[in-house]
């Protein structure tokens, strides 16, 4: 099946994206297609183990060792095809045209570095930016997620933290670098529902505020529906709606 | 981190031991020439094998050497070789190790063949032989003793870095465009701290021990020297008639391990974020 390239507008078009276990295996996502305007919202939405994931992942080539995109698949990122790129491309748009954040945010920070240094990681390798400059903005964000005394969180261990406030800081930190394209999976799975609500409203904030794309990955249709117009639903493999 | 753990109030029991012991060797191995009351080397057969008296405060060996002064310029053979064994066979351990761990494929595979070839042999027999091909010097032992721990050190650094690679942070820090290297340096290799530094002290021990026994097959400290392995071998015959010769060295051998022991453990504490 062939589907006709999206308008000028196509920040992110994904044309017949299939997910094969080795080269030749059985296939864990099958021809999925979709397009993403820059700016806008998109949720994929599925079951466990319906490959949506694993399709996110694809975008930035982390898929696990044996999974492989098939050689048909095409993913164009601002014109750019993003399969087949050498690592050293990858490196640069990673980061800082493409942001991720993770379903749990209790492991996704590193317990032995603190916030500071972590949210500092992103902006020394892609800006240019003095120490003085990086520590500025890292406030500034903080500010902004709303985390009390925002100094003594620079200096602070990820354990110091709850669930949520360490979502909203992995939040932070993609966003200081004001992505192009935010993936998000699953970001709220691990969170209750006061707490989901609060880190889905901040990342919609953050990301309207910066002109950022988002495509967010979950298994609730019920609350994707409330932030999000485009929807693909998938189930083992294949986008069926 | 060394600035946080310095700036760190309520120093437990276990550090200020550990400390003191640690810093009482570092001063014994610096100046122990100076406060040794004769030359280590100085026969004195009149006194030989006699036990503490005015003269000789802590006795005689069964050359009539102080064993004081003896005592005293042996802690810095003995301190040198073993900091200087550890260090060498941590930063080797813990570089094959954290690229064994963390790349898998075919490095690993290189890495730890050559890994379980060395662990195959007993590390003081495996020692034994370096130390028959490199020559009996101090540098000769630090180097054999270093080779021979080394592949606990990959084992014990690779199992550790393999479970840590699986953690979401360094798939976050990937997804931020770090290399490789900076997602080993960074977010590896910091976590792995905890287990290096028990296994650093504890071979501490080890190779005290090691180095004695290199000693006392004749591959070790070559002899007029003294270092605390080489005084035990050396004393052994005279158990029965001069204890102290044995006593004294074995107990500065534990003291020391006492000290260096609770020294790692209060480290490993200040640079956990969570203590």
């Amino acid at each position: 099946m062939l589907v006709p390239a999206g308008d000028n507008n196509t920040m992110l078009s994904v044309r017949n994206l299939s997910i094969s276990v080795g080269p030749s295996g059985k296939r864990i996502v099958d021809e999925l297609n979709f397009d993403l305007a820059s700016g806008d919202m998109l949720a994929l939405v599925g079951e466990s183990g319906s490959g949506k994931t694993m399709a996110a992942r694809s975008i930035l080539s982390l898929l696990p060792a044996p999974l492989v995109t098939t050689p048909d698949s095409c993913i164009r990122f601002e014109g750019r095809e993003l399969t087949g790129l050498a690592a050293k491309a990858l490196r640069q748009i990673r980061g800082a045209q493409i942001g991720m954040v993770f379903q749990e945010p209790m492991v996704s920070l590193n317990p032995a570095v603190t916030i500071g240094e972590q949210m500092a990681e992103g902006l020394r390798l892609h800006r240019a930016m003095s120490r003085a400059e990086i520590k500025d903005r890292s406030l500034a964000m903080l500010d902004r997620i709303k985390i009390k005394d925002p100094g003594k969180c620079l200096a602070a261990y990820p354990h110091e933290f709850s669930g949520g406030m360490r979502q909203r800081i992995m939040l932070a930190s993609v966003m200081l670098l004001k992505p192009r394209l935010l993936i998000a999976d699953e970001p709220t799975t691990a969170l209750d529902t006061l707490v989901q609500r609060d880190v889905l409203d901040l990342m919609v904030e953050l990301t309207r505020e910066n002109g950022t794309a988002v495509l967010l990955i979950s298994h609730d249709l019920g609350m994707v529906s409330q932030y999000v117009n485009n929807v693909t639903v998938m189930c083992e493999g294949k986008a069926v709606e | 981190m060394i600035g946080r753990a310095l700036g760190r109030p309520g120093l437990k029991f276990n550090a200020i031991f550990g400390i003191a012991v640690t810093g009482a060797l570092i001063l014994l191995a610096v100046f122990g020439p100076w406060i040794a009351p004769y030359d280590p080397l100085k026969l004195d057969l009149p006194s030989r094998l006699s036990g503490p008296s005015p003269l000789h405060l802590l006795g005689a060996d069964e050359f009539g050497r102080d064993v004081l002064s003896r005592l005293a310029s042996g802690a810095r053979t003995s301190a040198w070789i073993a900091f200087a064994t550890v260090i060498f066979a941590l930063i080797t351990g813990t570089v094959f190790g954290v690229l064994a761990g963390f790349l898998r494929g075919w490095v690993d595979r290189a890495i730890m063949m050559v890994n379980d070839a060395f662990l195959a042999f007993p590390g003081l027999l495996l020692a034994l032989g370096l130390m028959a091909v490199i020559g009996a010097s101090r540098e000769g032992i630090i180097v054999a003793l270093g080779l021979a721990y080394m592949p606990i050190v990959v084992r014990v650094v690779r199992a550790s870095v393999m479970s840590i690679r699986e953690r979401e942070y360094v798939e976050a820090s990937r997804v931020m465009g770090n290399s490789e290297i900076i997602i080993m340096a960074r977010h590896v290799l910091p976590n792995c701290v905890a287990p290096i530094i028990v296994l650093a002290t504890t071979m501490f021990g080890w190779i005290i021990l090691s180095e004695s026994a290199l000693s006392f097959l004749g591959l070790g400290v070559p002899p007029p020297a003294p270092s605390w392995g080489n005084m035990l071998s050396t004393a052994r015959p005279y158990i029965g008639q001069a204890p102290h010769l044995i006593i004294l060295p074995g107990l500065c051998i534990s003291i020391t391990l006492l000290g260096i022991n609770m020294l790692g453990d209060a480290v490993r504490d200040w640079l956990d974020p969570k203590m």
